[in-house]
């Protein structure tokens, strides 16, 4: 039976591109293509909006990636974000098992193969492709319902967990770029927990 | 509902926004949205699904949570490891690298057991051991290679991949070489189970600056031995087989190279044998209080209490006169009259042991020769005078006969893994000379093994007596486990005296701090390694150290990176790694492990399988001395008319005896060296060439030319003395002790939670009388001011360097601020304070920390990045009451790391730190 959450298509699409970016963001740190194409054109002021970075802004990446290795990578005081550390105190534990197995079933590989399976930016990517094949899986078979249960399933088991560590990411961000990140991400997942629930 | 909505919108202009970003940029790596299947394998999803998952996630994460004591009832629970594969590996939590098993399942780690297989442990595993698993999958392992972004020591870093890693440290290495100066690329080595890929890498380099942590371990030891037998260091007690054992100072229920192994013989021994233990320890070690008399003489007397023996032994008629004068360099006569002023009543005023228990003790050892036997590490050789400890302790089983014997004082002539097993064609050795590596004051460092002298290379380097280009560190905690903390770091942090520094590491730890790359490595669960130690069976065996899981991350081994930098720097230093896969190169290396008739596996398949393989075929190494040369061996030999040493082309290779040609010991004697002369002329840097000849060794060198000048006097007979420092102790001054707990090694493991939960801190004990004379309560704080040797000022004054000098001219070292325990088991003139403690780095668990640092300790701080339930149940948050002895709370954190109290004090003779001796004042504070 279908779960009937009808969202657009264009909210659908829009929802795909956040997980997506977020995902992107959270995998690796911003390179100097990628931020230029942030700042450029109408993006720009979307961005800004949202806090990235303000209007006609220069940003040094190194700055950036060294934020980035403060915040989740270490050597020191960094906020792990993988969904093993924050529930079980030790990395690769089973919510990474349970990554695997959603990576098997839908037949994606990881996003970053060298990043443990249940990193935040893979469970976003995950969670992007349900999301995406909701809208490509034929309405009227049997898939649609999979694809809806599951989405609810691993949005409740992979993608609730981060709120504690969205809160302190916030808190201990350098720059107004991961702070931004942090807040988007947080946000975008509430609106998303509500879709979900 | 406005504000979501509100939110809505702007989420879906900024995914439309990302979207578009990201598809005009097509990053690699970056998500994709490519389609998903059509249609899901419901079969799998419902098995997915079926697996319940824990929900909820805490406020902070913490360290391998346990889920709380109400679940305990239900532990273990056993259906967690059905299913799961048992792969045999090989500990590295310490030195006596046991055999173990892992139970994998999914991927996962699960649980770590001994392996039976393994003849040394047996299949036991201590504490350590099992806490592999928080070593495994601790959050704050190093995952990622890591680019210094501040300055160095400042904690700023940026991530990078490992080819830009890579390209930097060979654009540096290759720039060394260019220098004409290769011995200034240093690896500088903690514990390393990997010999033949570091010797691989910097032979190919063309480097032989290799620096260890021998002599701030067990270089007395060695040499010691070294001096009676040349063919080992290590002596291996047949303790299992023993009636009698004499332990001067070791503490091998908790510690010791060979922990386990050893321990649980000497256990054996004492239930199936009837074995008596008793020990000589300046402090109630868990060793001492389990054995059957403890005794706590004067720091650093072990050495005074042998000799008495001896003389007792003599005295009472009960020495073996037949292997003294058919084996040993000085007949029984000679060595009665040499110890016949070190009577019981002598070593009783400087040891402070009653010399009827010396007497006493010394007769019920002989009586039970041949299986009796004396075992000694650190607490009786890291002394100033340590050499001559043990040289003493050593000689006791000489008297008595009980060298080589079942149930004595036996030993092995391979080291560690059996000597059958040939690694793939290695480059020639390097050939170059660094003072870091071969000090020449120091002349038994490196005459017949490479022993160095770690604890010098800060001071030589602060003194500009070498300088380095590329300093790459592994598995090392200089700043933490080397004597003077600040003078370590203080070397680190400049860039004149090191230029590149590159650290492999598991952890972040307080040597990483100071690096400029750091490397992610691989743990021990993760690589490849044939290992063995030291037999107590007395025959060579082998073991498997494979990767029982993925490494996380990107953590990778040097047996894997190694090949891809030789590459980069290219010059012929490729040539070296052409054998294939790591895989291939220990197929290769272990192709001679036989096969196991049950299973028709031999090789690495073979361990693979189980794990190690021990040589049955070989009896045990008793009395190697004594075996028969075959005739064979007799072809083309000649006899010396005085000496009867049997030589072939100028090596000797053993000895004629009453009993016809034996292949003695194999030394320049072919006898068990009680004199040596050798010492004494090395030590004055003559030539040894005719000694070194007849001893048949390969090992053994000349000192070079450039130890010239550097002539120290060794006596070439066991004797013993007492540094002038320590009698005249004033009031306030006690000699400081160290020692390692048995969930512990030196600098590796108080990151690992289960073990730090046990022990995680190291209050000074002192002795009630000490306490009583000082006005001192149990729990009270002392200031410890500690002081550079008075003899080693005289004797080694190249160690001088800047420091606050007394008012009585010591110069001093440091100060620290410590509470006390008061209890009976310390020498009322000592105190003591383990090691393993007072980490500033080496992720939260170590640091235990709820507040930032005190100035003192540390620039930088410690925000609460972690909470943990079973931390916030026990006790051991430090102390936070900024210095206020008022407010002071009984629990005591972290602890402190006692060697910032240490001085520089290598051993003049052999370069072995003095951990033992130092002098200290205690002051009440508070």
């Amino acid at each position: 039976m279908s779960l009937n959450l009808e969202p657009t298509d264009l909210e659908q699409r829009a929802a795909v591109g956040m997980y997506q970016l977020l995902a992107t963001l959270w995998c690796s740190e911003v390179n100097e293509v990628l931020l230029s194409e942030l700042q450029s054109g109408t993006h720009e002021a979307t961005f800004a909006e949202h806090q990235f970075f303000s209007a006609g802004e220069a940003i040094d990446v190194s700055i950036l990636a060294a934020d980035y290795c403060q915040l989740f990578v270490g050597p020191r005081n960094h906020l792990p974000p993988y969904q093993s550390v924050w529930e079980e105190g030790q990395l690769a534990g089973r919510a990474a098992a349970s990554m695997r197995g959603y990576c098997e079933l839908l037949e994606r590989p990881l996003l970053r193969r060298e990043i443990e399976a249940d990193h935040l930016g893979h469970q976003l990517a995950m969670m992007g492709n349900i999301t995406a094949g909701m809208m490509t899986a034929c309405r009227t078979d049997d898939s649609v319902v999979a694809y809806e249960e599951m989405g609810r399933e691993f949005f409740t088991t992979h993608l609730r967990w981060p709120a504690s560590l969205l809160a302190r990411v916030e808190g201990q961000a350098q720059t107004q770029f991961y702070r931004a990140l942090s807040r988007c991400t947080s946000g975008f997942l509430e609106i998303q927990a509500a879709f979900w629930r | 509902m406005r504000t979501q909505t509100s939110s809505r919108r702007r989420f879906l202009k900024l995914g439309l926004a990302g979207s578009a970003a990201l598809a005009a940029v097509r990053l690699d790596g970056a998500a994709d949205g490519a389609p998903l299947p059509q249609g899901i394998d419901l079969q799998k999803w419902k098995k997915l699904k079926a697996d319940p998952y824990a929900q909820g996630s805490v406020a902070m994460p913490g360290v391998c949570q346990l889920p709380g004591p109400l679940a305990k009832r239900n532990w273990p629970d056993r259906s967690k490891y059905e299913g799961a594969e048992k792969v045999p590996g090989m500990c590295q939590l310490c030195s006596t690298v046991c055999g173990i098993v892992g139970y994998v399942k999914e991927d996962r780690l699960l649980k770590i057991e001994g392996n039976p297989n393994d003849p040394n442990s047996r299949g036991h595993l201590c504490a350590r051991g099992h806490a592999g698993l928080n070593h495994q999958y601790h959050p704050e392992r190093l995952l990622y290679p890591l680019r210094r972004v501040g300055k160095r020591g400042e904690g700023k870093w940026k991530r990078i991949s490992w080819d830009e890693a890579l390209d930097e440290i060979a654009e540096s290495l290759k720039q060394v070489r260019q220098s004409g100066h290769p011995e200034e690329f240093a690896f500088h080595q903690g514990r390393q189970r990997s010999k033949d890929a570091i010797k691989r890498f910097l032979d190919a380099f063309g480097t032989s600056t290799q620096l260890s942590h021998r002599s701030l371990c067990s270089g007395n030891r060695r040499a010691a031995n070294l001096t009676m037998l040349w063919e080992s260091d290590w002596d291996l007690n047949d303790v299992e087989h023993s009636k009698y054992i004499l332990n001067f100072g070791s503490n091998a229920f908790e510690a010791h190279q060979g922990h386990v192994s050893f321990a649980t013989r000497i256990q054996n021994g004492r239930f199936n044998n009837g074995a008596k233990l008793v020990t000589f320890d300046v402090r109630l070690s868990n060793t001492a209080g389990s054995s059957d008399e403890w005794f706590a003489p004067f720091p650093g007397t072990d050495g005074a209490i042998a000799l008495a023996m001896g003389q007792a032994i003599f005295a009472a008629g009960l020495e073996d006169r037949d292997f003294l004068n058919e084996w040993t360099t000085v007949s029984a006569d000679e060595l009665k009259s040499h110890l016949q002023t070190y009577t019981p009543e002598w070593a009783e005023k400087v040891s402070g042991v009653p010399a009827a228990d010396i007497r006493r003790i010394a007769l019920e050892f002989a009586r039970a020769a041949p299986a009796c036997t004396t075992m000694c590490n650190r607490g009786s050789s890291a002394h100033l005078n340590g050499f001559y400890n043990d040289r003493a302790i050593q000689l006791l089983n000489a008297i008595v006969g009980s060298v080589g014997k079942k149930g004595g004082w036996c030993w092995s002539p391979w080291g560690g893994v059996d000597p059958n097993m040939k690694t793939p064609p290695m480059p020639p050795s390097a050939k170059t000379w660094s003072v870091l590596e071969d000090p020449p004051e120091y002349p038994l460092a490196n005459v017949w093994r490479r022993m160095r002298v770690g604890e010098i290379v800060y001071l030589y380097l602060l003194q500009d007596r070498a300088k380095l280009q590329v300093y790459m560190t592994y598995n090392l905690d200089s700043p933490l486990t080397w004597p003077e903390e600040s003078l370590t770091r203080d070397v680190l942090t400049d860039e004149e005296k090191i230029g590149l520094h590159v650290c492999i590491n598991c952890f972040y730890n307080e040597t990483a701090h100071f690096a400029d790359i750091v490397l992610p490595w691989t743990t021990y669960l993760e690589r490849w390694d044939l290992d063995a130690r030291g037999s107590y069976n007395l025959r060579p065996y082998v073991g498997l150290r494979t990767p029982m899981v993925k490494p996380l991350g990107e953590a990778r081994d040097i047996r894997d990176f190694f090949p891809e930098l030789a590459e980069k720097i290219g010059g012929g230093m490729e040539q070296w790694y052409a054998y294939g896969s790591t895989e291939d190169y220990l197929r290769e290396w272990a192709k001679n492990v036989p096969v196991n008739p049950q299973t028709g596996k031999s090789g690495l398949d073979r361990l693979l399988e189980e794990g190690v393989w021990e040589d049955t075929s070989r009896s045990p190494f008793y009395e190697p001395y004594n075996v028969g040369l075959e005739p064979s061996e007799m072809a083309d030999v000649s006899v010396d008319p005085q000496t009867q040493i049997i030589s072939r082309r100028g090596r000797g290779i053993g000895i004629m005896t009453s009993s016809g040609p034996k292949r003695g010991f194999a030394t320049p004697s072919r006898k068990l060296e009680i004199r040596s002369l050798f010492v004494e002329r090395i030590g004055n840097n003559e030539d040894c060439a005719a000694e070194i000849a007849r001893a048949g060794s390969k090992k053994t060198k000349n000192r070079p030319a450039v130890h010239a000048g550097h002539n120290v006097k060794i006596d070439s007979m066991p004797i013993w003395f007492q540094l002038e420092e320590h009698q005249k102790l004033a009031e306030d001054e006690l000699i400081m002790t160290s020692f390692k707990w048995n969930v512990h090694n030196h600098g590796r493991t108080m990151n690992l939670k289960w073990l730090a939960e046990i022990v995680h801190s190291n209050p000074a004990w002192l002795n009630p009388q000490t306490a009583r004379r000082l006005g001192l309560q149990d729990g009270d704080w002392i200031e410890i001011t500690s002081y550079q040797s008075e003899y080693l000022a005289q004797q080694s004054p190249h160690l001088a360097h800047q420091g606050t000098v007394s008012p009585e001219g010591r110069r001093e070292v440091a100060r620290m601020r410590v509470p006390i325990v008061i209890m009976e088991g310390i020498h009322p003139q000592a105190i003591a304070m383990s090691n393993s403690c007072g980490h500033t780095q080496y992720t939260n668990v170590a640091r235990a920390e709820k507040q930032p640092s005190s100035a003192e300790i540390l620039s930088g701080s410690d925000p609460q990045a972690y909470q943990d339930a079973d931390w916030e149940r026990n006790m051991w948050w430090e102390d936070t009451t900024g210095d206020d002895p008022l407010t002071w709370q009984r629990n005591t954190g972290r602890g402190w790391n006692q060697n910032r109290l240490m001085p520089i004090s290598p051993d003049p003779v052999t370069g072995q730190q003095a951990y033992h001796d130092t002098v200290v004042s205690i002051t009440r504070i508070g």
